[in-house]
């Protein structure tokens, strides 16, 4: 089995693992549904809130999230199986075959996660914000949401990396995610927040791939000329360059030597 | 001869939260190619802090270790392809993946070409009694099943040398059973295991060699025959007549003691007797015998004590040694 096959072989196990997390009737079923909720809730919170285009502004940041808490929760599925401290098998294969696994990993999530935004796209679209625009718009967005994927993965793996323990990973995906809905800019703006959270929120990823995705959905102008967006992609980009550093770098340390 | 570990004063401490624990302390032994070596010990002895170190999870403390022939602390990637680390537990599969896919997923990190692969996936869910679960997700296996695929999984690159903590915690009688046949089977093809267990019967039934740890320490090593020399008393035999005999002999003698005669279900007689090792008694046993000569001796068996009393043995001593100390 050389290098290609092998990510291949893998990249195929990926896929196979995130088909089986959720039958696909249960999985639309239950994602219409939660839209629909977490929109209303969001406009409910943006109501309160007031002032002007705070509903758009909500509704921005909500397509992605539904995509980000699947993305989350899968990582968290599939790391808490690979944080066990025994596995030596994995420290079997190079860094490089490490990494290739994680990204062919990323990429059938980021599959998935394509087809959540896709879908949440149409729904808040059609129903709540009939002049967001044609949803065939996302498709020039992929590259952005590829990357949203990468780092989202990333974010995931740097906190898996970070602790190694069962009971910890188990709570830190949930506890994250309270974070993440606070600090992300898309159910408050972050100029609104204590000065804490706003720096906080910079070194999240949510963060920046939410305010790619707004740059790209309200301007007028075509993304691609938006310097705005290069730099957020540029963000994104490094953050997920770190997370799988770090991760591939503690798969060794943490296990010579744990707490 | 061969040896797969050569271990030197090794140690390993915890330090948790500024209090330093030593969880192993200057272990020297070595483990030859080809057998199956036993490591007992109370709970928190040691020996799965023991096993992590010699299969490069853990970096001692200090100490120097051998394993296939290479040096931990800068070999550890050859290390790493030739074992196998079997732990009791839920953990370490992916629960998302059927049985025969997390196989597949293992074996590719071993790089295992596909066709062999396969061919070994088929051997050892048959082997294991998973052939009819393969294809079910892993999350719905019980917890003896996960075991069986946790067995299937470690084996699946077929290594050298192999560790075992505890590989029978959850399997039920059957699999308990096959596990067993599978290490001695290994064992016959050059296979070295490494085998933690608290069912002293599984020890003995498998192990070749045993090392005693408690406290971090080897009490003490052998192989069950030298064990069984070092901590018998007396030797007890138990010696199967036809007829029910009648002795002169005074029911104890110079510390021999003749237990009364049972008459067993095929009309038999049994009588167990224990004699202490010394010249005298031995002597004095000897005499014993042919004075049940003409009751018709059908079967004469030396009886071993069983590793069970052994480890009570160590245990209880090194408890009593500790008291005596504090
Ligand atoms: N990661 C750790 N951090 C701190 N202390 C540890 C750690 N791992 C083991 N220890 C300590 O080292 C000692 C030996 O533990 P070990 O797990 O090796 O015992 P064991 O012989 O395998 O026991 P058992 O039969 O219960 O499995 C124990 O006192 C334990 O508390
Ligand atoms: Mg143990």
């Amino acid at each position: 089995m050389n290098t290609f096959q092998f990510v291949l072989y893998n990249t195929k196990l990926s896929w196979r693992m995130q088909r089986n997390e959720l039958p696909l009737k249960i999985f639309i079923g239950t994602f219409a549904v939660r839209i629909i909720f977490q929109s209303l809730f969001f406009i409910w919170i943006a109501n309160i809130i007031g002032g002007q285009g705070m509903r758009e502004f909500a509704m921005y940041g909500n397509i992605l999230i539904p995509a980000a808490h699947i993305l989350f929760i899968d990582v968290y599925n599939v790391l808490r199986d690979e944080i066990d401290e025994n596995r030596i098998d994995l420290l079997t294969i190079s860094k490089t075959s490490l990494l290739l696994i994680l990204i062919g990993r990323s990429i059938v999530y980021f599959i998935k996660g394509f087809f959540i935004i896709l879908f949440t796209y149409a729904v808040i679209s059609s129903l709540l914000i009939p002049g967001l625009g044609h949803w065939l718009k996302l498709f020039a967005a992929i590259p952005l949401l590829l990357l949203f994927s990468l780092s989202a993965y990333s974010f995931g793996i740097f906190l898996a990396a970070l602790n190694l323990n069962d009971k910890i990973s188990q709570m830190l995906p949930n506890f994250s995610l309270v974070f993440l809905m606070l600090v992300g800019n898309f159910t408050v703006p972050v100029e609104k927040l204590p000065p804490i959270f706003q720096t906080l929120s910079e070194f999240v990823p949510l963060r920046h791939s939410v305010d790619a995705f707004r740059a790209f959905l309200t301007d007028n102008i075509p993304y691609w000329t938006n310097p705005d967006v290069y730099i957020e992609l540029l963000i994104l980009t490094i953050f997920s360059v770190v997370g799988y550093s770090i991760y591939l770098e503690s798969v060794n340390k943490f296990r010579k030597h744990p707490a | 001869m061969e040896y797969v570990i050569k271990a030197n004063k090794l140690s390993r401490e915890f330090n948790n939260k500024g209090t330093v624990k030593k969880a192993v302390q200057d272990l020297t032994f070595t483990v030859q190619k080809g057998t199956i070596f036993g490591l007992l010990g109370p709970n928190g002895a040691g020996k799965s802090t023991t096993i992590k170190m010699m299969n490069t999870l853990l970096l001692p403390s200090s100490g120097e270790l051998e394993v296939l022939g290479y040096n931990i602390y800068k070999d550890e990637k050859k290390i790493r392809t030739k074992i196998g680390f079997l732990y009791g537990g839920e953990t370490g599969l992916y629960w998302q993946l059927s049985g025969r896919d997390n196989l597949r997923y293992f074996g590719s990190l071993f790089k295992i070409p596909t066709d062999v692969l396969e061919e070994r996936i088929d051997y050892w869910l048959g082997r294991l009694g998973l052939t009819n679960a393969q294809h079910q997700l892993t999350m719905r296996y019980s917890k003896g099943m996960k075991q069986r695929l946790h067995i299937a999984r470690t084996l699946i690159h077929e290594p050298e040398l192999l560790f075992m903590d505890e590989p029978t915690l959850g399997l039920d009688p059957e699999g308990t059973k096959d596990l067993r046949e599978i290490m001695l089977d290994l064992k016959a093809r050059g296979k070295t295991i490494i085998l933690t267990t608290h069912d002293m019967e599984e020890a003995e039934e498998l192990c070749d060699e045993i090392a005693f740890i408690m406290d971090g320490r080897i009490i003490t090593k052998g192989t069950i025959e030298e064990l069984q020399e070092m901590y018998e008393e007396e030797n007890r035999y138990e010696i199967e007549l036809s007829e029910y005999p009648k002795l002169s002999m005074k029911k104890m003698e110079n510390g021999i003691i003749i237990e009364t005669p049972i008459t067993v279900s095929n009309g038999n007689t049994i009588i167990n007797i224990s004699v202490p090792k010394t010249q005298v008694a031995e002597r004095v046993f000897g005499e014993i015998v042919s004075q049940l000569v003409p009751f018709n001796i059908r079967q004469l068996v030396r009886k071993k004590m069983e590793l069970r009393k052994i480890y009570l043995e160590i245990v209880s001593g090194q408890t009593k040694g500790n008291q005596t100390v504090s």
